[in-house]
């Protein structure tokens, strides 16, 4: 009986555990609904009353701050992003629009409530405008620093967050395709990861906290940046299907023939034992054949390729194990190519292959 | 509040996690079995013995699963499990990971 009670404290306490998970489920569904009824509605009514309080500070502070040191970088902005606004709308990849002078102002100019998003960094000094291209359609510019450049927009200071995955893979892919348009624009680029925003510190503004790190670690950036030049990153998940080399090594390891044999002849209990013995065996013998395996396509790719990264490896479909999951910093996609299309032809083991993408990894 | 617990979640939830363990308790037996077997010391009359037990085991483990319905949610909690074996072996085998980790939070 003292067992049953045990059972029974035992039962009501995982029951009590579980209610209480379940509990939890629903109060995020509770802070899911303030988050998307309120949230938005107070977001958007201070922003207006920043806007406001911006509108009066341009108007009355404008002739104010001429005399201050930013005031001379201002004008070569200024003056730049004019051309090229013009060169943006004749380019034609970008969505036409013209700006107007006050909102060039306005996008070169960060306040202490404002920060900036950072995309990347070109290795020239450019200043540009690149259009409403950025995320939730943010006017993304460039911003120089002898022989860099940062690519940005005017951001809040919190990070871009949300519940919903949607919303994520969108911005996400937003940050790809600014970079991407960049590249093709610029060359040589060094991506940042996405949600990465500089924030105005010790009584200085985004821009001039982005110009003093940029200033601070020049050198570095440079160097880096040389290192990626001309190359592209790609990912490469090797997969392989354990049935497949299970089958061939039963066949042709003598140990296992040997066993099986034994086990013909064998009452159930110990055929179970043995056949249990016989799965270890196998598994073993595919563990070594598979750290071969690894080394070779290591090798191999190593050969096509600047530098590699080893990854964690992933849970896969059940019919098939991730045995290497690398992040391949490479200038020859065709060279690489070849070698995965050898290594592909091995049977029992599949590639997913991604990319080119800019070198997240390697910066 | 009013609490709405779905019968049938519930017993996906703790019954799996009940049998869950009780695989991989069996798991363990397993093992300790083979080693007991290889050590030599056992008669061949023990390792029948041994041999039908975890059997029956197995085919009893397997008839739950099947009769509740649960193979798929002992297989998620299992996935679960496996995952944060390979967290942990993963960070103690590659130590720059945590480097990786603390930089990653800054």
């Amino acid at each position: 009986m003292i067992e049953n009670d045990e059972f029974r404290e035992l039962i009501a306490r995982i029951v009590r555990e579980e209610i209480k998970v379940i509990a939890q489920e629903t109060n995020d569904i509770i802070a899911e609904i303030v988050r998307t009824e309120l949230i938005p509605g107070l977001r958007a009514a201070i922003r207006e009353s920043i806007a406001k309080e911006l509108g009066c500070a341009v108007s009355g502070g404008q002739s104010a701050s001429e005399g201050c040191a930013a005031s001379d970088e201002h004008a070569i902005f200024d003056r730049r992003s004019k051309e090229e606004i013009e060169t943006a709308v004749s380019s034609g990849e970008l969505p036409p629009q013209k700006a107007t002078a006050e909102e060039v102002e306005e996008a070169s100019d960060t306040g202490y409530d404002q920060g900036l998003y950072i995309y990347g960094l070109i290795d020239k000094s450019v200043s540009a405008r690149l259009g409403k291209i950025g995320i939730d359609e943010c006017e993304v510019y460039t911003i120089p620093y002898d022989g860099i450049s940062a690519i940005v927009h005017n951001s809040p200071l919190e990070p871009y967050k949300s519940d919903d995955n949607e919303d994520v893979k969108i911005w996400v892919k937003t940050h790809q395709q600014v970079l991407d348009i960049a590249a093709e624009r610029f060359g040589n680029i060094m991506p940042f990861g996405f949600d990465t925003i500089i924030a105005p510190k010790d009584n200085a503004t985004a821009k001039d906290a982005l110009m003093r790190w940029l200033s601070d670690e020049h050198e570095e950036i440079l160097r880096k940046m040389d290192k990626i030049k001309g190359k592209k990153e790609y990912g490469i998940q090797i997969f392989y299907v354990p049935s497949a080399f299970g089958e061939k090594i039963e066949k042709e390891s003598d140990e296992v023939k040997r066993m099986k044999e034994q086990m013909a002849s064998k009452p159930p209990g110990l055929a179970y034992m043995y056949k249990q013995k016989l799965e270890n065996i196998v598994k073993g013998e595919l563990d070594t054949l598979m750290d071969a395996y690894f080394k070779n396509f290591y090798e191999k790719i190593k050969g096509a390729s600047d530098e590699i990264k080893v990854e964690k490896v992933k849970k896969a479909d059940d019919c098939m194990v991730m045995m290497m999951n690398l992040s391949v910093l490479a200038r020859d996609e065709k060279a690489l190519g070849s070698v995965l299309d050898e290594i592909e032809s091995e049977e029992g083991i599949k590639i997913h292959f991604t990319g080119p993408w800019q070198p997240y990894s390697f910066i | 509040m009013v609490l709405e617990i779905d019968e049938d979640n519930l017993k996906h939830g703790v019954l799996g996690l009940v049998m869950a363990i009780v695989e991989v308790v069996r798991d363990a037996l397993q093992i300790q079995a083979l080693k007991r077997m290889e050590s030599g010391m056992l008669s061949e009359e023990e390792m029948n013995r041994l041999g039908e037990a975890l059997m029956e085991l197995d085919i009893a483990i397997e008839e739950i699963k099947k009769e509740q319905g649960i193979t798929e949610s002992v297989k998620a909690v299992r996935n679960g499990l496996d995952e944060v074996v390979d967290d942990v072996l993963d960070r103690m085998i590659n130590p720059e990971r945590w480097r990786d980790e603390v930089e990653g939070k800054k």
